[in-house]
């Protein structure tokens, strides 16, 4: 659908300098979500997944981190719903872009 | 419906001159405590304002999680549980499971898990989405993405009747809820974007036998209408909709296959007796391919409850050319509309027009854009109650193969189905609503029974020259057609609002935030992050003096990639008997409820 897409500079905020300021329980929620799906002993994954979320939180700021890591998770949304996110431009960028630094940041703290 | 119109009539007749629906006692009893949530809009009226005021403006921001509940069902979850004295009952996305939850300890009285053929997943166009349950003659009613409607003992979960409301085969599956009102369960269909034909269907409460069905389009006998007493808003009044009204509108047999489906919230005004709700998009969404006015697709439907006879129809959206369904929910209150005491319903419609009707006789009072950015039409003109379409936005004028650029509302509408709120202090209506914009290029489809026929290829943004969010929440005067408050988000909102006698305004976010803001100005007086997405209705309860609020979030495969994988790993664990407890380790996935209270 891209030779159809209206690029707009829309929803997308300057990125500010990371305040460190994620709450505990997303951190929490992070780690647990990781850990789950990462290899390796309960114990090895909760050391590299909160290795993971500090890294997301020393390059974002909390508003920052929720609103690209929605746009991510919105691409998983069957039907119209997801469409939305999936068919614009703003949304692919977002998820993009989360998508490399929670990269970086699981390559840096060894999560297999 | 094998019954000839004039038979139809003398059977109206009949029933009409026996009285009123008979209501339903222990529903009638369940929803007169506001303790209880015992329909999914709380109410018949369909206002989702509950009387309950322990949770204030000035208390708000204390709000804790009090207990929560994993449904262990991925994608997304809509609607809301139901409370009825001590027991709460929840249900879930396909599968389309339900739990009895005892709100004294939150232990699961029983479990109830349909058995249904997984090929209904590949049917369904949108998610696979659930509404939620209904409550009524001790019973609980759960309409299955199979089309399947069933009636449950409330206190087992035993299966008391169940009845095949349509073939899945051919696209005919089921999100809504249904509605009890009087003594019949009301249901529907979706599967417009498969050609299916729209109906709404009511079924005898105790038996689960047939009571009547009404189609969205053909024969006057088939759908219900009397030519001669079925009214519509033509030139400035009330006119009989005359003879073949549907028929006369679709090229040849077109209205077989002309869906106008049923998904939506229902409402029910028991003085009068009516049911009202709304008939989806014409397929396909292709518009070339079905010339003409496409009734009663896009329309708000008054029937009476006995019979099924449309008292009065209003067509939103003759020929649609942009996908925007009429289902979305029919709010009745009363209200003052530009001077006048009156009996309304109101409608918030995907096409970006919010409408108010007088519910006794189908006027159009006021037809208004409650988002500015709508731009496919200039206005509606009150003579004809038709929408002024503008030819640089209509996707017919410039027909197949043109993309045409820019259309405000998207697809999805300046609302879908997500519930707006009323309150009865303000007057006001408070609507989670869509900001975003498309690009819509239709094109050729062929009908193939049991396959999708959409026929159109879409791009979205957020609406441009704007705050470059994909959303407002916005408060609403009926009356006179404007916005009093608008409060922009930065993602479509598609939870559903409550309003409440505390003068708070709940609703979710797509971020997973529950919010409450103040009734006076929407200022955000409290959010809280839930483990997901939240496309569910915000809902209120009483137990043991205490008032609750919650609301479900889940929507997607939204904790991201592996999830899917680890749910399978996890559900053979739980696959053992007595497992129910062990749902506890769903805590972080799937679904989930988040119930909150302030601390003493």
């Amino acid at each position: 659908m891209n030779r159809l897409m209206l690029v707009l500079a829309g929803v997308l905020l300057p990125w500010g300098a990371a305040a460190n300021d994620f709450p505990t329980i997303e951190r929490v929620e992070y780690v647990l979500g990781c850990a789950r799906d990462a290899q390796g002993s309960p114990r090895e994954n909760i050391y590299k997944c909160a290795c993971v979320i500090d890294a997301i939180a020393a390059k974002l700021t909390y508003d920052e981190y929720v609103q690209i890591s929605t746009a991510t998770n919105a691409f998983s949304i069957g039907g119209e719903r997801g469409e939305v996110m999936r068919a614009y431009t703003g949304g692919r960028e977002m998820a993009g872009r989360y998508r490399s630094i929670q990269a970086e940041a699981r390559k840096g703290c060894f999560v297999r | 419906m094998k019954l000839s119109l004039k038979q139809q009539i003398v059977a109206a007749c009949a029933c009409v001159c026996s009285g009123a629906a008979l209501a339903d006692a222990a529903l009638e009893k369940a929803m007169q405590d506001p303790g209880n949530w015992a329909a999914q809009a709380g109410d018949n009226y369909n206002q989702r304002y509950s009387t309950l005021n322990q949770i204030t403006a000035e208390n708000a921001a204390k709000l804790q999680v009090a207990w929560t509940f994993s449904t262990g069902v991925l994608r997304g979850h809509e609607g809301s549980p139901l409370v009825i004295g001590d027991m709460m009952y929840i249900h879930t996305p396909f599968p389309n499971n339900v739990f009895a939850l005892d709100l004294k300890t939150h232990e699961i009285v029983w479990k109830y898990e349909p058995k249904q053929d997984s090929s209904v997943v590949a049917q369904m166009c949108c998610d696979t989405v659930y509404r939620g349950l209904a409550f009524g003659d001790d019973k609980i009613f759960l309409q299955r993405a199979d089309s399947t409607l069933e009636a449950l003992d409330a206190k087992t979960g035993k299966v008391l009747w169940s009845v095949v409301n349509g073939d899945p085969k051919l696209g005919a599956v089921a999100t809504n809820a249904p509605h009890v009102f009087g003594d019949k369960v009301i249901t529907g269909v979706s599967g417009g974007e498969w050609g299916v034909r729209g109906h709404l269907t009511a079924y005898d409460l105790k038996t689960g036998k047939l009571a009547w069905r009404a189609y969205s389009t053909g024969p006057d006998a088939e759908m219900l209408m009397d030519p001669d007493k079925t009214m519509t808003w033509t030139d400035g009044k009330l006119a009989p909709v005359g003879k073949d009204s549907s028929l006369k509108t679709w090229k040849g047999d077109q209205w077989k296959i002309g869906g106008g489906t049923t998904w939506g919230w229902y409402s029910y005004d028991k003085e009068l007796n009516l049911v009202y709700y709304g008939t989806g998009n014409p397929s396909t969404w292709n518009p070339s391919q079905r010339p003409g006015d496409n009734k009663w697709s896009m329309t708000i439907m008054a029937r009476d409850l006995n019979t099924g006879i449309a008292k009065w129809v209003y067509q939103m959206t003759p020929h649609d050319e942009w996908d925007f369904d009429g289902v979305n929910e029919m709010i009745l209150a009363d209200i003052d509309v530009k001077g006048t005491k009156t009996k309304a319903l109101v409608h918030f419609d995907r096409n970006g027009f919010a409408y108010t009707m007088d519910r006794v006789t189908g006027a159009l009072l006021v037809a208004e854009k409650y988002d500015p950015v709508v731009n496919w039409a200039t206005h509606v003109d009150m003579k004809t109650g038709r929408p002024q379409v503008v030819a640089q936005y209509s996707t017919a004028q410039n027909g197949p193969d043109v993309n045409t650029k820019g259309i405000c509302p998207a697809a999805l509408g300046t609302k879908d189905q997500q519930p707006a709120a009323f309150h009865p202090k303000t007057g006001l209506f408070y609507v989670p609503t869509n900001h975003v914009c498309m690009d819509y290029e239709p094109f050729e489809v062929e009908y193939t029974a049991g396959q999708p026929y959409v026929g159109a290829t879409l791009a979205m943004y957020p609406a441009p020259n704007s705050h470059g969010g994909m959303g407002n929440f916005i408060a609403w005067d009926a009356g006179t057609g404007k916005i009093a408050w608008s409060k922009p988000e930065r993602f479509s909102v598609w939870s559903g609002a409550l309003t409440t006698a505390g003068d708070v305004i709940f609703y979710g976010t797509l971020e997973g935030y529950i919010k409450a803001v103040n009734l006076a100005d929407g200022k955000e007086l409290w959010k809280f992050k839930t483990p997901s997405g939240i496309i569910g209705n915000v809902f209120t309860y009483l137990h043991g003096g205490k008032q609750y609020v919650g609301v479900y979030s889940g929507i997607g495969g939204w904790a991201g990639i592996g999830m899917a994988a680890g749910l399978e790993k996890d559900a053979d664990g739980l696959g053992a008997v007595g497992g129910y407890r062990d749902l506890q380790k769903f805590t972080a996935l799937g679904g989930s409820l988040t119930v909150f209270a302030v601390p003493e």
